[in-house]
Parts: structure tokens; C-alpha cells; sequence
């Protein structure tokens, strides 16, 4: 009998990346084909094929997928109608009365996620207590439903969202009850049960961005399971989600929502999975990619989570790995302004015609057409895998950067653009560590996607950081992360008690019931209940503030007064003080339920080789002087090679810069080490 | 002091990271503050000033807290001067020292580097109640400051790192809920100290001469910028003017507000000469205030991509007669600084759009709509004040419809006024029972105004009482170029069904509610841009049938004629709209005088034939607005007099430049508001 294969598929936005691991032979492997954007499905099928894999003998598939985020950012989810508590229908157009731009007289919001036609009240009211001031009633449904008259042929999901349903959600329930009497079974999400959180407006736009992607996502998944299914495969298929863990296809059709971060996720567990082999608990990733750069911290091991997303503008509230954004890519493109002011991103050249390099017909100046005029890219390498460089046409829309700058070299242009798009992820990188209270130097930088390597020297010194690792597939770790993701379910009850009035066995009280409740949505999804570990915590803060710091707790045996003391702890820690004396509240229990987590699926490669790999040379600019630099390619070097720069490491896909004072060394797990030096 | 031999690019890193420590100072704010105020509206900015008092950096901060700062950083350094030294920290909130009103509370942090005073991180936050007569402080019929809070000039909280307990002590025992002021206080300190450390490390990576050398360089290019555009425009002078609405014993009494804007060589002056002398009503502020309204209004009509730092606004100066309602002097009360900015920004908009008319919008709220109500709050015995801003439709423009439910451009970044019906429920004994889109609330014009909002709250707790600083309630915001006014702002009270008589609308003072009683704000629509007849009769159909503009209204302003199936009926339309058009009434300027009548505040006379005040069906103190050939509309009050000429209308030289007209030339009329004032009652401070 062959031996089993387990797999770990991410679809971006112009590969499909597939890593495959042997458990018996420890073999691991990678395949990478185009997206098929019409039918995601195929693009996965195609990388299965290209692997030479035998679905047989697969017994587990973990997916990353951006279907779900592409139909919020192109907007095309699903047509929702919303039923909401008679007076409230306009909250999702109102949200917060805020103005993001400054003095700008001619703003224009974006457009509510749901248009107001399919905005429809019901009479119906809890009150901020949970006590039910108006029960829902089967005839108010069926008002509603008339209400939509002509359009309700149109929608494809519902959302029912009431005031206070996070505190009672009986009367949603009712209403979700009478609306399949009348629709028939249909894609139905309700406030309470997706995110019981207060706060209509950001609980509304959660459960409507929810909806939107329940049909895209359910057709999605039933299409390619069908497909596995036909080509063999006979275990569950599952499905990376945004906190980080996994849940089976079945369970991801309950809460579509959860994939939004479905790719990224994917790359943050291929960090921390690399982090723990190498030993490494507290990391800051740089995921750098064409137009957008996505920066996210790990401490002991573990990405931090917040709860306070937002896609395309619009909030949503479920558990993700904080990821933050910044529009600088190696597509971003270089402008300069009156004054002259240089500027970098956010607008990107994209793939088509991508920046001037590629010789597509841009014209515009780039990060990537920076880094080829100072001879960092150009050694013959293809970009993105097709792309042959054209320097010459780089050089040309440097210079005329340079020229508007008022006369600089077009090597100091270069240096200029890269440092300013460094600067801007350098700004990323703190708004997640020090303003959370965490000191980046304390931190391992660790580089990929495509531009992450080049400029992870030069971001290090930005914030101070010593130690860089840039992983052996610096394009592939989103594939790699799912391969090592576990399963999960995260569950919350808000529920606003003061410290005081809890003992320890009321606290158990509270946890014992979410975690139970996780471990059995677990245990549907065919999860070994024993093997099941539940994390938790509670969202505690002073009486009085709104914000609440999150504080771990160990559900199967919380301490009040360990959990006070922690509280104090990281409020000064966070917002360099803590108040003793005053009252604390918890505002949210919170849950998570991880299934045993998947063999680590690299080995380390013991045979240590001090033998000096073949390189050629070539000059690279380096702080406005020509250095002469060694340039090496990756896939020759061996555990324990050793490097200085000057240098330019180059692989598929990937290439890695060293300054003049770095040293590197390649580890036994196949990661280049890099310890950046003293810049002057 | 200049250094040119640093590179643009140096210039450009160092001003990133300025403006990412302004960010990181807010979420240290955000997340430890103690008051919905701060974390649920965002009511709060933090910012970067220069010994000199100009803006260094901000980031999604309030224009309306941080451009008026460069005059509080001013008035600090007269009083203090060389007296400052590392580890003092002043606190302040009295506007006549240049704060903005009594409950935006300011710390600013002097930062030596060495013996040499390089820069002042400040902050500047709301406190939900800072004393007073009223809960919130701020009372629509407050007669002199003291009533509108405990006063706080400069003063130094810390010396040399050593806390001024007395004074701390003092400020919260003069206020209603100490402890919330104990912990904003607190976090505003937080970001300040911050900031301390940052600015260290910058300094330390850069070095002393670097920084000030790219601070100087920033605001050299942004002023550079600032002036190329203003050279855009058509050199000359322009005349506007508007009004707030203070009440005499006799009733309304409007103040006016008149601008002469002046552009020429690469500048602009704002000079608000002949704007009305103060009054003993909140409806004056402080010449920090005025100067902040007009930057803010040109910064975003002019120049909305480009950087922001102090630069832009040197090429901006302003003046204005002292012991006016735009630079007022003690004992008035001021804690209308919101409505004297955003009236402001309303006739800046009136100005510059003659020499513009494409770059400008309708205007909009034109107040900050405090709303307060306060009592004692059954779930636990203590004082509550809830404190909002319910907030109203923005000015359509040239290229779309105005945005709904949107701050005024003087509220960018953060600032996030709509709390949560769910938060507020759970934190005050209110219950709130609507918050929608308020339909037909929107200036008609080709690009039709933004809605208001309007919501209803019930009364819980078994007594309370309900204040309202606002403005706009009687003279709605304007349309241009053909564009009419969104609906003026409104708060009414219902007891048991009935409406309780509010003989002073918008201004507000202690009302006493009980338990069941319903307060509905309705927040004013913004202005329209261009002629309502010329709205596309398919944008007016989507408009009725999303349930923005009623049938009614789209037949009687947009002149469309809606079908029951909610598609248009394009032969009544026609119809319709002719008809409308033949009903405007027109009148032929003849030379006259600019007349003015009030008691203490001043308003323009229009003197009609008694005819025409028939055909307009208007009757004497009615408000009439004229529209001509320039952009913005003229506000008057009507008044019949045989000795005009039916259909003629005297106007004096400033009308006529407002309207763009010679003698002769004709305009349209029509009225916007109706009712002469009725007398009102100051017995008691509360009503």
C-alpha cells in the first residue's frame, strides 16, 4: 500500500501553491500552477495533478481560499435582505457618523454593504437586560417578507439582525424559524449566533458580510468536493480560517465569514510553524507582496488575535490573526509631488503592466524598478517565475523620479523609494508591537512572498531588530502553514459582570459551558474528543472604560485572583498604567478548542557542508557607494553555509539581500539566519 | 534656521515617523480612556506643535481641536515664556486663553532636547462634564461663561515632574463625574509621556539638527504647495455673510457673520469686519476658533492631497474686530465654538465659491449639535450625562450627491459621533427607539444634499434633564448654484403624545423630562448643488423609492412626477416642471441701501411691495433667500413696504456683490423660514 500524503493548498491571486508532505519518507513537496479565477476548484485540481499525488492515499487536504474575500472586494456577494428591529434599518448606512478623510470637502463614504430597499424592519424589541420587551410574531415575519414584494425574488441570503440579540437571541431564532416557513430553507445568518458581541453596527456588518458570502462559499466548496470526491479523496475536506485553525468544509458553510483571512492565516501558521523548529517564540512576520505588504506579531509561539477587523471598509468583529495591511508592495508605484515630496504607493502597478521592469508597457517607476537600477534584481532571474527583466526600461522611469526630485543620481532615487516603502512597513510594524506595548527589538524579523527578502536587512535596522530569518520557501508558506494548522472553533458570550461578583466555581460555571459547547462543535467534525485542547480568557477591564484587554485564562481552572493580578499587570504593560484600587469587569468570556496538532512536516538535514558553494559576483549599490557583491543561488546552499555581505542570495521566485557589515548563515531547517549589522 | 543639505528623502522619513507617533499617541488614548466620549466617539485628538505654535504633525485627529492649537501653544509660551522646564506640563481649557470650549480639556507637554524647547505633544479631549449650570456644561441658554463650566487657564499640573495635587483636586471636585475625569486625565497624560519617548529616540537616530531641518522643510514644501494652488485662483475680493441665532428677551435676534475674503499674490485674508458685536448667548468664540474654521474650510477646498502641517496655512491670515461674535472677549459665553467655526467654514464656502464655484459643496449641519441629558441613574444611584452629536447630511457637490450622516469636514479622522444604540442602552437609562435616515431632510438640487439623522430616545430614569447647544434651527444650511437648503435642525419633546413648547429651538437650557418622555432629534440635511429641475428624474425615482425623498416632495421640488409603481411619469414631469419654473418669482434689483435691524445682533431687511409679499405668501419677519448669478444665496428678512415697486427689490452694494448683480438685473425669491420671533422668558436658568 502506498504511503500517505497529507496537503496543504493556498489559492492567491496568481498561484495556486500546493506543498505536499510524506509523513513515512519525510519527502516534502511543493507544486505551483495559475490560478483559475472563474472556478477556483480547477486551479486546485491542476496543483493536485502537478504534484503527482493520488488522492487514494491523501487522508487530509487543508485549504486556504479567497473566495469569500474576492466576492466582498469586488463586490459580489450574494444579494442579502436584511430583517432588523423596527427603527434601525439605516444603521448600516449610518455606522459611526465618521469622516476617515481629512479636510477633503469632497468625500464620498462608500456605499452601504446592503442597499436600503433590502433593509426591512420588523416589530420586535429586546432590551439592553435581555428580558424580551416585544416577542417576534410569525405575521410580522410574513410583513416583512411582503415588504420586499417584487425584490424578494432576488435575494440569495438573509440576515436577521436585532438589537441586543448578543445578550438574547430568542427573538431572532423566532425570526429565522417563521422565515424558513415562508422562503424555505435558504442561507439564513443571524446576529446573535455569528458574533455575540454588543455594538449593532459592527455586529450588523458582521452577520451581513457573513450572508454575502454564504452562497459563493457553499457552491465553491460543494463543487470541489465533488471533484475530490470523484478523484478519491475520502476524508474531510478542511478549511483554513482566519483565527489561525481549521474547520471541516461542512462546518465553514455555518460561518462563511471565518475564511476572510483564509490565505494570510495560512502563511502566519507556516511562521510560527518555522518559528518552533528553529526556537524562535517571538517573531514579527513581513508577508511583502506586489501591491500590499501584510505585517503580523507572534509571541511565545502564538499570533496575536484581535477582534477588531475590517474588509473593504466595512467592520467585522470574528477572532482573526492581526494582520495589518500597508500599501506598499514591490508593484507600488513612485511619484513625486510639488515640492518636491516623494511618494510610494498606495497605487500599484499590478501584474498587468506591472511595474516598468517587466517591460509589459509600464511606465511608472516602482519599489521592484528600484531595486533593479541598484543592481539588487537583475542577475537574469525571472520574476514571479515568467517575467524576464527589462533594466533598461527601470532605469528610464528612475531617472525621470530622480529628475523631478530636483537633479538626484537615480541610484539615490532608488535608495530613496526603497526607503520610504520601508519606512511606511517600519509604521505597520509598530502599530502591532509597540502600540500594543511590545518592543520590536525583542523580536526575530522573519521575510517572504515575493519582495519580503529583498528589503528584510534594511527593515530590521528601520526598527532596531538583529536577527532576520528568511524562510526556505519564501513564496510557498502559505501552503506550507496549512499542512501545520490544527483544527478550531472559537466560541464568545458577552456578558458584563463585575470582578467582585464572581467566585472561582461561578467563573468555572461560565467556561465549563462554552467550552463544552466547543468541544462538541469539535467532535462533529470527527475530532477525538480526548486529543482536544480548550484555551480561554476573558475581556476584562476597568468599570467604566469601554476597551478591554484580553487575559488568558485556563477555563479548566480559572483564578479570580490570578486573573485580577494578570489584568493589572498587562494594563500597565499596554498603557504604561493600572489602577489597584479601582473596580474591574469582565465584558466577554472567550473559548478556543484546538484539535491535536499536526506532525511538524520538515526534517532537519544534519549533514552540516563548510564546502563554499559556486558564486559569481556583481556590483550592488549600497548606501549611495557601488559595492561588489557575491551573489549566491539558494538552492545550492547547504546547512551551515555561512555568508557576509555585500551579497545577493537569489531563488525561484525570491531574492534576498545582505547589506555590507551582514553576516548569514543557512540553518539545519534551511533557513538563511541573517544577523544585520551596524549601519553608520 | 535652515539646513538644506539634508536629502528630500531624510525629510520625508523623519515626517513619517512624526505622524506615526501622533498615531501611536491615539491608540494609547483610545484603549486606556475612561468616557464613551473618547472611546466610542473619538472625541479627542492628539498632535505635534512647535515652539512657535505651528502644527508639526497630526493624524486622524479633529481639525477642530488641532487648528485652533497653534494659539493655545502660543498663549502658553506668553505665559510662561523661558519659565518652562523639562518635566511641566500645562493644563488648560479656558478659550479665552485659546482653548475652544470649557469641556475640551488640553494638555500640552513642553520637550526639551538638551536646554533647547524643540516641541509640544498635545491633547486635546472632550470631558463629558466639566461643571456648570447644566449637566454637560453646555446649555444653549447660557448667559455668561461661569455657566458654562469650571474655567482653567494655563496652568502647570506638573513642575519639574512634581504633581500639582491641589490643583487636580480642585478641577474634579468642580465636576459632575470625577472619576471618568480622573481617568481621561490620566490617558491624555499616557500619550504624552509617550510621545516623550519617541521624540527621544528621534532625536537620538537623527540628531537635533536633522529633525528641526526636516520639520522646517516639510512646511516649507506643504505653504508652497498651499500657494500655487491659491494662485489658481481669480485674484479680487469676496463678500459673504451668514448668521447664528441668539435669543433676546424680544426672541430671535440673529447675529451676523460677514466675511471679505481677499486673494491676491499666492495668499489669502479672511477680515470679518462688520460682523456683529458679541452677545450674551452662546453664539460668539474666540479669534483661534474663527481662524481655525476659515483654514480648514480652504485646506479642503484647495488643497484636500496634499500634506498636513502648519505649512498650508501660512499663506491664511485672519483678523476680526475685538468684543465680536468671532472674537469674543469675557465674560460672553463661547461654548458655541463649533457653531462659529462651522459658520465659518460657511461663509469661506459662500466666498471663495465666486471665485470658484466648481471646488465648492452646499453648506452643511452647521453646528455641533450638543445634546446632553442628565439625572441620576437608577441602576446604581450616581450621576449620568449622556452627551452626543447627532449628526446631519454634508453639502452636494459638482461631482455627487452630499454623504449622509457624515461629521462636517471639520470632523475628519476618527471621530466617530453616532454611539451605539446598544452601548448607550446599557450605559444610561435611556432607551433609544429609532435612528434613521430623516426623508426629505436633504437641500434638493441636481446633486441632491445628505440626509440628517433622526433619532428618538426614551426617557427611563424618572427624572432628568435635557440641554441642547446647536445651531441652524431656524435658518436651514444653504444650497449653490441654484442648490436649496437642507432642512434646518430640530429637537422636539413628546409627553403622553403631546410636544412640550420649546420657545427657543436649538438652545436649550435644563429642560425637565420624566420618565416617558421622547426626545427626537432631527439633524439638518445638507445644501444642494445646482438646479433641482435639473436632477435627473431617474436619481429622483431611486430617491423615492429607497424612501429618501417622499412623492410629494420629488413633485414639489424636484418637479417629477413619481408613478404608484415608483417609476416616473416623463409627460407629467415635463408638465410639472414648467409649471414650477413659471411659478418662480423674479424680482428686478434697484439700488438701495444694505439695511440692517436688531436688538443686540443685526439682520438684513428686504423691502418688499405688499403685492409681492402676497404672491410669496410671506408676512413681515418671515425669511426670504435670493439666488442671482453668484453661487451662494442671500438671507433676509422681509418686511413690506408700499414705497418699493411691486416686483422690485432695493439691495445695497454687499447684497449686490453677494448675488453678482447690477441694478436692474433679475433674481429669484423665496422663503425659507417662516414666523416672526415671539418673546421668550430668561426667569429661571433652567426652563
Amino acid at each position: 500500500m502506498p504511503d500517505e500524503v497529507m496537503l496543504g493548498i493556498d489559492v492567491g491571486g496568481t498561484f495556486t501553491d500546493l506543498m505536499a508532505f510524506e509523513p513515512a519518507s519525510g519527502r516534502l513537496w511543493a507544486a505551483k500552477v495559475p490560478t483559475t479565477p472563474d472556478n477556483q476548484a480547477r486551479g486546485v485540481l491542476d496543483a493536485i495533478g502537478k504534484a503527482a499525488v493520488a488522492l487514494l492515499n491523501v487522508p487530509r487536504i487543508v485549504h486556504g481560499t479567497t473566495v469569500a474575500t474576492n466576492a466582498i472586494l469586488e463586490g459580489k456577494g450574494a444579494r442579502v435582505a436584511v430583517l432588523t428591529t423596527r427603527g434601525f434599518r439605516d444603521v448600516l448606512e449610518i455606522g459611526r457618523g465618521n469622516r476617515p478623510r481629512l479636510y477633503d470637502l469632497k468625500f464620498v463614504p462608500r456605499p452601504p454593504l446592503v442597499a436600503r430597499p433590502y433593509r426591512i424592519e420588523v416589530d420586535e424589541r429586546v432590551l439592553a437586560d435581555g428580558s424580551v420587551e416585544r416577542p417576534i410574531t410569525a405575521a410580522a415575519v410574513a410583513a416583512a417578507v411582503r415588504e420586499l414584494a417584487g425584490r424578494s425574488a432576488d435575494v440569495e441570503a438573509w440576515a436577521i439582525c436585532f438589537l441586543h440579540a448578543y445578550r438574547n437571541d430568542a427573538n431572532e431564532r423566532s425570526a429565522a424559524k417563521h422565515l424558513v416557513e415562508l422562503v424555505g430553507d435558504g442561507y439564513i445568518s443571524c446576529s446573535g449566533t455569528v458574533i455575540p458581541e454588543y455594538r449593532e453596527y459592527e455586529r450588523f456588518s458582521t452577520t451581513v458580510l457573513n450572508a454575502m458570502v454564504s452562497p459563493s462559499i457553499d457552491r465553491y466548496l460543494s463543487a470541489l468536493e465533488a471533484r475530490l470526491a470523484a478523484s478519491g479523496y475520502r476524508h474531510p475536506l478542511l478549511i483554513m480560517q482566519s483565527n489561525g485553525g481549521t474547520m471541516t468544509a461542512q462546518a465553514s458553510r455555518r460561518l462563511p465569514a471565518v475564511t476572510m483571512l483564509s490565505g494570510p492565516a495560512g502563511g502566519i501558521n507556516g511562521a510560527v510553524f518555522l518559528a518552533r523548529a528553529a526556537e524562535l517564540p517571538d517573531v514579527i512576520t513581513c508577508d511583502m507582496g506586489g501591491t500590499s505588504t501584510d505585517v503580523c506579531l507572534i509571541k511565545a509561539y502564538r499570533a496575536r488575535t484581535t477582534y477588531l477587523g475590517t474588509i473593504a471598509g466595512h467592520p467585522t468583529r470574528l477572532p482573526q490573526i492581526e494582520i495589518n495591511t500597508v500599501g506598499a508592495g514591490g508593484g507600488s508605484i513612485a511619484s513625486v509631488d510639488i515640492g518636491p515630496v516623494l511618494k510610494v504607493g498606495p497605487e500599484s502597478a499590478g501584474a498587468r503592466p506591472g511595474p516598468a521592469c517587466y517591460g509589459l508597457g509600464g511606465t511608472a517607476a516602482t519599489v521592484t524598478d528600484a531595486n533593479v537600477v541598484l543592481g539588487r534584481l537583475g542577475g537574469g532571474e525571472r520574476l514571479a517565475g515568467e517575467v524576464a527583466l527589462a533594466p533598461e526600461h527601470a532605469r528610464a522611469a528612475v531617472t525621470t523620479v530622480a529628475a523631478e526630485l530636483g537633479g538626484l543620481s537615480p541610484e539615490a532615487a532608488a535608495e530613496g523609494i526603497i526607503r520610504l516603502a520601508v519606512v511606511k512597513m517600519a509604521g505597520a510594524i509598530r502599530e502591532i508591537s509597540v502600540h500594543r506595548g511590545d518592543d520590536p527589538r525583542d523580536f526575530v524579523l522573519m521575510a517572504y512572498g515575493g519582495a519580503g527578502p529583498l528589503v528584510a536587512s534594511e527593515l530590521a535596522s528601520e526598527l532596531g531588530i538583529e536577527q532576520v530569518l528568511i524562510p526556505p520557501y519564501p513564496g510557498n508558506l502559505s501552503a506550507l502553514g496549512l499542512l501545520a494548522s490544527p483544527l478550531r472553533q472559537d466560541l464568545v458570550q458577552t456578558q458584563v459582570v463585575t470582578l467582585e461578583a464572581l467566585d472561582d466555581p461561578t467563573l468555572s460555571a461560565h467556561f465549563d459551558k462554552l467550552a463544552e459547547a466547543a468541544r462538541r462543535l469539535l467532535a462533529e467534525e470527527s475530532v477525538d474528543v480526548d486529543a482536544v485542547t480548550v484555551e480561554g480568557g476573558c475581556d476584562v477591564r476597568y468599570v467604566g472604560q469601554s476597551y478591554a484587554l484580553f487575559v488568558p485564562v485556563d477555563p479548566a481552572r480559572p483564578d479570580r485572583a490570578a486573573l485580577e493580578e494578570q489584568f493589572h499587570r498587562q494594563h500597565q504593560v499596554v498603557y504604561g498604567h493600572s489602577e489597584t484600587r479601582e473596580a474591574i469587569e469582565i465584558v466577554n468570556f472567550r473559548v478556543s478548542a484546538l484539535g491535536p496538532t499536526v506532525e511538524p512536516p520538515i526534517r532537519s538535514d544534519s549533514t552540516h557542508d563548510d564546502g563554499r558553494p559556486t558564486t559569481t559576483r556583481r556590483p550592488v549599490y549600497f548606501g549611495g557607494r557601488l559595492e561588489d557583491a557575491t551573489v549566491y543561488d539558494r538552492a545550492a546552499l547547504r546547512s551551515g553555509t555561512a555568508m557576509s555581505g555585500p551579497a545577493i542570495v537569489e531563488e525561484m521566485g525570491s531574492t534576498t539581500c545582505l547589506w555590507p557589515g551582514d553576516r548569514a548563515q543557512v540553518d539545519r531547517w534551511g533557513n538563511l539566519r541573517l544577523t544585520v549589522g551596524d549601519r553608520a | 534656521m535652515t539646513n538644506s543639505t539634508i536629502s528630500p528623502i531624510t525629510e520625508q522619513v523623519i515626517n513619517e515617523l512624526l505622524i506615526s507617533i501622533v498615531r501611536e499617541m491615539r491608540a494609547t488614548m483610545i484603549r486606556s480612556a475612561y468616557s464613551s466620549t473618547v472611546y466610542e466617539m473619538m472625541d479627542f485628538s492628539c498632535a505635534l506643535f512647535d515652539p512657535a505654535g505651528r502644527m508639526v504633525a497630526q493624524a486622524e485627529d479633529l481639525g477642530s481641536h488641532v487648528i485652533p492649537m497653534p494659539a493655545t501653544v502660543k498663549a502658553i509660551m506668553e505665559q510662561f515664556g523661558t519659565d518652562l522646564a523639562p518635566g511641566d506640563v500645562v493644563m488648560l481649557n479656558d478659550p479665552y486663553h485659546s482653548g475652544t470650549h470649557l469641556n475640551d480639556v488640553s494638555i500640552v507637554y513642553p520637550l526639551f532636547v538638551g536646554d533647547e524647547l524643540l516641541i509640544f505633544p498635545a491633547n486635546r479631549a472632550h470631558w463629558d462634564d466639566v461643571g456648570g449650570s447644566t449637566p454637560g456644561s453646555m446649555s444653549g441658554r447660557a448667559r455668561d461663561v461661569f455657566q458654562e463650566g469650571l474655567r482653567i487657564p494655563p496652568i502647570k499640573v506638573y513642575e519639574r515632574g512634581k504633581v500639582n495635587q491641589a490643583v487636580l483636586d480642585l478641577v474634579f471636585l468642580n465636576m459632575r463625574v470625577p472619576d471618568e475625569r480622573r481617568g481621561d486625565f490620566r490617558a491624555m497624560m499616557a500619550t504624552c509621556r509617550l510621545a516623550e519617548r519617541r521624540i527621544a529616540e528621534l532625536v537620538g537616530k537623527y540628531g537635533l539638527d536633522t529633525v528641526k531641518a526636516a520639520i522646517e522643510m516639510n512646511m516649507g514644501r506643504s505653504e508652497e504647495r498651499m500657494r500655487r494652488n491659491i494662485r489658481q485662483l481669480r485674484e479680487g475680493e469676496y463678500v459673504y455673510e451668514d448668521y447664528l441665532e441668539f435669543y433676546g428677551a424680544e426672541g430671535l435676534d440673529p447675529v451676523l457673520m460677514r466675511l471679505a475674503l481677499t486673494v491676491r499674490d499666492g495668499s489669502i485674508h479672511a477680515d470679518f469686519a462688520g460682523s456683529s458685536d458679541q452677545v450674551p448667548g452662546p453664539v460668539n468664540s474666540t479669534l483661534a476658533v474663527t481662524t481655525g474654521g476659515v483654514v480648514i474650510a480652504l485646506k479642503s477646498i484647495l488643497d484636500p492631497e496634499g500634506l498636513i502641517n502648519h505649512g498650508s496655512f501660512l499663506p491664511i491670515t485672519v483678523s476680526a474686530p475685538e468684543g465680536t461674535i468671532v472674537n469674543a472677549t469675557p465674560p460672553v459665553p463661547v461654548g458655541s465654538h463649533g457653531e462659529i467655526r462651522k459658520r465659518a467654514i460657511a461663509v469661506t464656502l459662500g466666498a471663495i465659491a465666486q471665485a470658484a464655484p466648481e471646488l465648492v459643496a452646499g453648506d452643511m449641519q452647521g453646528t455641533s449639535n450638543h445634546n446632553m441629558i442628565g439625572g441620576l441613574n437608577p441602576r446604581h444611584g450616581r450621576p449620568f450625562v449622556y452627551y452626543e452629536c447627532p449628526i446631519g447630511g454634508n453639502g452636494a457637490f459638482a461631482e455627487a450627491d452630499g454623504p449622509s450622516v457624515i461629521c462636517t469636514v471639520d470632523w475628519g479622522g476618527d471621530m466617530s459621533p453616532m454611539k451605539p444604540a446598544e452601548a448607550l442602552e446599557l450605559e444610561v437609562p435611556l432607551k433609544i427607539e429609532r435612528t434613521e435616515l430623516e426623508t426629505d431632510s436633504a437641500g434638493p438640487g441636481r446633486r441632491r444634499g445628505g440626509l440628517g439623522v433622526r433619532r428618538e430616545i426614551r426617557i427611563l430614569a424618572e427624572s432628568a434633564s435635557y440641554s441642547v447647544l446647536s445651531d441652524r434651527a431656524v435658518l436651514p444650511p444653504f444650497g449653490v448654484l441654484g442648490g436649496r437648503s437642507g432642512r434646518p435642525n430640530r429637537y422636539d419633546v413628546r409627553r403622553d403624545g403631546d410636544e412640550l413648547p420649546i420657545e427657543t429651538p436649538g438652545k436649550i437650557s435644563g429642560l425637565q423630562l420624566r420618565a416617558g418622555d421622547l426626545v427626537t432629534q432631527h439633524a439638518a440635511g445638507g445644501g444642494g448643488y445646482g438646479d433641482p429641475l435639473k436632477r435627473p428624474p431617474e436619481d429622483v425615482a431611486r430617491d423615492v423609492a429607497w424612501g429618501y425623498v417622499t412623492t410629494e416632495h420629488a413633485r414639489v421640488k424636484y418637479g417629477v412626477v413619481i408613478r404608484l409603481d415608483q417609476t416616473v411619469d416623463e409627460e407629467a414631469t415635463v408638465r410639472q416642471r414648467n409649471l414650477l419654473h413659471t411659478r418662480e418669482i423674479h424680482l428686478r434689483v434697484v439700488s438701495g441701501q444694505d439695511e440692517f435691524a436688531g436688538q443686540l445682533g443685526r439682520h438684513r431687511i428686504l423691502r418688499l411691495h405688499p403685492d409681492t409679499l402676497a404672491a410669496l405668501g410671506a408676512a413681515n419677519g418671515d425669511v426670504a433667500e435670493l439666488t442671482g448669478p453668484g453661487p451662494a444665496p442671500l438671507r433676509g428678512w422681509v418686511r413690506a413696504d408700499g414705497s418699493s415697486a411691486p416686483a422690485t427689490l432695493p439691495l445695497g452694494p454687499f447684497a449686490r456683490r453677494v448675488l453678482g448683480v447690477e441694478d436692474g438685473a433679475e433674481i429669484d425669491v423665496r422663503i425659507v423660514h417662516k414666523g416672526a420671533p415671539r418673546p421668550v422668558s430668561f426667569t429661571t436658568t433652567g426652563d
